[in-house]
């Protein structure tokens, strides 16, 4: 008995321990998936009807930049996001609830396109879920 | 409080939030067009609120957001093998806030036919029937972009049942209100990788089987505090599959034992405009006491499908 949970026992930890090497960041495909996401991401929401509006006098490389930048650090990734903190960067510009979700179904698209895995999409919107609050513009309701 | 309480305060809240929206400049089309996550309306209960298909969720139905209104209809079919279920209904979720619900839901005995009906009466229904008219309103929280609170609401269904021969024999009042509280989060990344929502309710009823057997009874008119509570997987964006449980009062005697409901269920969202459901639901004994000679309605088991249309 006590040979069996051992053999299982063996057999079990390492896939384990595999389980955990893979990091959400490892998942994206490092810097270069995430690159290659947010490229994709930035394309789609300049030319999403429903939300096209907010960018329309954005710095698209600086965007893109910074994105990475934010997607790359919320992934636990080696990279530290230097840019406004979210109410700062989002100041006035009248942000709806259904834009800030447009905005997560365009990137949902563009990890789909780029095959990442579940978990690491699910990892990063969950992350991204609490930024509605200082990002959209209250309604009073 | 009474129902037309109720229904003052709520709609004096929704002219309020109306007149407040109204220097939005949002068009029709703007306010109806679905801003929301998909599946974050859930699919519709057997009592016609937002939720799961047996537990209401503080989730409010459709898709609209805090500057939108939203809306569901939906059909259900269950089907025990002997005795099935028919239940519709339609609903409006106002700026994410107050949902207004009213839902029909029937229980056709078959040739299980309680033996009352027929015995004492000759009454020739073998329907049981209610309407359920509810309103509910957020309280707090957000079930998706609130990081450690849950989205809480209270709700409560004003139900009205139909086959007052039966209820006057059994000795049940045929109207009654249900109140409840509930609280729904979204946990990502949760359970293998997968997004979670779980909910649970504290609901205080006196209602028999959800009201089809009426409300109370001869020997106990009290609010009897009973749980609900869901666990749902999204397993890939579009599905879902869970469980659910809710408890029953159990005290009218007249009826015999009744039993708690529970069930298994895979959801498909192929878009936000409709949905569908399948489950496995174990609704346990109906009224075994006044089942008629030779028939039973003991240990339920029901195939349940439902159809949901949202904006």
């Amino acid at each position: 008995m006590f040979r069996i949970i051992t053999a299982s026992a063996l057999f079990v930890l390492p896939s384990l321990g595999l389980a955990q090497a893979a990091t959400p960041y490892d998942e994206f495909g490092g810097q270069a998936g995430i690159h290659q996401v947010v490229d994709d991401f930035v394309a789609t929401i300049v030319a999403d009807p429903r939300i096209k509006g907010y960018f329309a006098h954005a710095h698209i490389a600086h965007l893109k930049y910074e994105l990475r930048q934010q997607f790359c650090a919320l992934l636990n990734g080696p990279c530290t996001y230097t840019g406004k903190d979210m109410k700062t960067a989002h100041q006035g510009m009248n942000i709806t609830q259904a834009a800030f979700n447009a905005l997560d179904e365009d990137l949902n698209a563009a990890m789909d396109k780029n095959n990442v895995p579940i978990s690491a999409q699910n990892d990063l919107t969950g992350k991204l879920a609490p930024m509605e609050q200082p990002v959209v513009t209250r309604n009073g309701m | 409080m009474k129902k037309h309480t109720i229904l003052t305060v709520s709609f004096a809240m929704t002219i309020f939030s109306v007149t407040a929206h109204a220097q939005d400049e949002m068009t029709l089309p703007d306010m109806m067009s679905s801003g929301r996550l998909l599946a974050t309306g859930g699919v519709s209960e057997l009592e016609g609120a937002g939720g799961g298909g047996i537990a209401p969720w503080a989730l409010i139905t459709g898709y609209g957001t805090d500057r939108q209104i939203g809306g569901s209809v939906f059909g259900t079919f269950a089907d025990t093998g002997k005795l099935y279920a028919t239940d519709g209904g339609i609903a409006v979720g106002l700026f994410n806030r107050i949902e207004f619900s009213y839902a029909r839901y029937s229980l056709n005995l078959g040739n299980q036919y309680l033996g009352v009906v027929t015995q004492t009466l000759n009454h020739g229904s073998n329907t049981l029937s209610e309407n359920i008219e509810g309103i509910k309103l957020r309280l707090f929280g957000d079930a998706i972009y609130d990081a450690y609170i849950p989205q809480v609401s209270a709700g409560v269904l004003f139900q009205q049942s139909q086959n007052k021969f039966l209820l006057n024999y059994i000795g049940a009042q045929s109207t009654g209100e249900t109140y409840y509280l509930a609280a729904t989060k979204v946990l990502f990344d949760a359970f293998l990788g997968r997004d979670v929502l779980v909910d649970a309710d504290l609901i205080e009823t006196k209602a028999n089987q959800l009201g089809l057997l009426g409300f109370g009874s001869a020997t106990d008119n009290g609010y009897h505090a009973e749980f609900a509570g869901s666990v749902a997987v999204l397993i890939n964006r579009g599905f879902a599959a869970g469980a659910e449980y809710r408890t029953m009062p159990r005290d009218l005697k007249a009826v015999g034992h009744s039993s708690n409901y529970s069930d298994i269920f895979l959801a498909y969202f192929p878009c936000k405009h409709v949905s569908i459901t399948g489950a496995y639901a174990f609704q346990g004994d109906i009224a075994p006491a006044v089942d008629a000679p030779g028939k039973s309605t003991r240990n339920q088991n029901a195939f349940y499908l439902s159809a949901q249309l949202a904006f």
